[in-house]
């Protein structure tokens, strides 16, 4: 038996609450409005499979999905799902994301638990992200280091005006850029 | 002040749902009291001797528990009115927007120097309720200005994320040496907790509630307001008050002051004395 990591993106069919009071609170609150275009929020489950080979960790993956209801709810969310690790993603041009996850891991524990309650034993670890999709508006700075400042600035809560989108004593963070760097934000 | 009475606030932010209760807690405990929204005039905000952030779930604890409401424009003018003095007690959500804004444990007012983290607890998960015990630590606090040092309070929790954490070596002792530790879980007859479910959250060292340097801010994950009078103590509960509370089945005594009673009174007290 071998181990395949899979990245599988949960993301809501219908409009997110969730992303639009952040950006209400990034745009407004915190003085962003010329900055920040429009965010988008996923959840990002990186999953480690035992299976024989990385299509069986596929399909298996994607059994769970459908018949758990665990990782999404068919009526609201729709899935995709690649090999690799989180991080990965496609951006456009102006986005940048964000990958905000607890320190400790709980969330990805308490899936394999589940998952185990459940009879399956083939996900031996998961790790929980969500992924901010930060849409850059025009004007705003596309190069380092005034972009890394701003992604910084809107994501780790260092003080009472800025940052929002990790708590750094409970969270950790990267960014992922458009040219494909990524960076450790909180860690 | 109204009178001889201090005037106080219960902020409420959308999404909370203590707001009430807290009112009618800190009224009893002998000041007046309104409960003042969001996004109410902040100038006004001005004019309370004091100041409560109650429980609930802020802004649907949306992002993070506490994370949106921090940001909101009136915590600029409560960080002010904190700075001047002004005695602000936050309870369960209340606290985590206390800690988001930097305001406790202040030791460097304006950072985030702690987050709460979600609860450990064996074999679940998620948000828990039950009693709890507490043990005072220190008397100089707006939270505990009426309550004898050592003393063991009664009071519940309720939440998903009560865990005080830090990444910052060396605070938790800092804030120990400093007085800042206002409140540690302990086990009904006063011992160590010993982990759960007398520390109903894993939080490192029995945490409970913590307050700034200067004690006029303090950030409590239990719940006061749900254990202002002898009538909502529970009969099974342990030690001293849970006698109490069965000595006092079918008399007027229910309607007496219950554990938490003494923290409202020592906040509107710590009002009273700074507005004189």
């Amino acid at each position: 038996m071998a181990t395949e990591r899979l990245t599988l993106t949960v993301s809501l069919k219908v409009p997110d609450n969730e992303a639009r009071s952040a950006l209400e609170a990034i745009r407004v609150k915190m003085g962003h409005a010329e900055r920040v275009r429009d965010l988008e929020r996923d959840e990002v489950w990186e999953l480690d499979v035992e299976c024989c080979s990385p299509e069986d960790a596929r399909a298996e993956v994607e059994r769970l999905v459908e018949s758990t209801n665990l990782f999404a709810n068919p009526n609201k969310h729709r899935y995709a799902l690649r090999p690799g690790a989180a991080g990965g993603v496609e951006l456009s041009p102006d986005e940048v994301a964000i990958l905000v996850s607890d320190r400790e891991g709980s969330a990805g524990d308490s899936m394999v638990a589940a998952l185990k309650r459940l009879g399956t034993s083939s996900v031996v670890a998961a790790r929980r992200w969500v992924q901010w999709r930060v849409s850059l508006a025009e004007e705003a700075a596309r190069e380092e280091p005034t972009l890394s400042s701003l992604i910084e600035g809107i994501s780790v809560a260092t003080g009472r005006d800025g940052g929002l989108l990790c708590n750094p004593h409970i969270e950790l963070a990267r960014a992922v850029f458009p040219w494909g760097e990524e960076k450790s934000l909180a860690g | 002040m109204t009178g001889s009475r201090a005037r106080m606030a219960v902020i409420q932010f959308p999404g909370m749902n203590c707001e009430e209760e807290t009112r009618r807690a800190v009224v009893a405990a002998g000041a007046s009291c309104d409960v003042f929204r969001w996004n109410g005039p902040v100038e006004e905000l001005r004019s309370y001797d004091g100041f409560v952030l109650p429980g609930g779930f802020s802004y649907q604890d949306r992002v993070r528990a506490g994370a949106i409401a921090a940001k909101d424009h009136i915590i600029s003018c409560l960080c002010e009115e904190a700075e001047s003095g002004k005695p602000v007690l936050g309870i369960c959500n209340g606290a985590q927007i206390l800690l988001e804004t930097g305001l406790v444990p202040g030791v460097t007012p304006g950072r985030v120097e702690m987050g709460l983290a979600t609860n450990v607890m064996p074999d679940r998960d998620g948000y828990h309720t039950r009693w709890t015990h507490l043990r005072v630590e220190t008397d100089a606090t707006c939270a505990t200005a009426a309550i004898p040092r050592g003393s063991i309070v009664p009071i519940p929790v309720a939440h998903a994320e009560g865990r005080f954490v830090t990444t910052e070596e060396g605070l938790m002792e800092r804030l120990s040496r400093a007085g800042q530790v206002v409140m540690t879980y302990t086990s009904y007859d006063g011992g160590d907790a010993s982990g759960f479910p007398a520390n109903p959250n894993g939080s490192s060292a029995d945490i409970a509630a913590i307050s700034n340097p200067r004690g006029n801010v303090v950030a409590m994950m239990p719940h006061p307001e749900r254990s202002a009078w002898l009538f909502q103590v529970p009969e099974s509960l342990g030690g001293e008050w849970g006698a109490k509370r069965r000595e006092a089945r079918g008399h007027d005594d229910m309607r007496g002051p219950g554990p938490g009673a003494a923290v409202l009174d020592s906040l509107v007290r710590s009002c009273m004395a700074r507005a004189r």
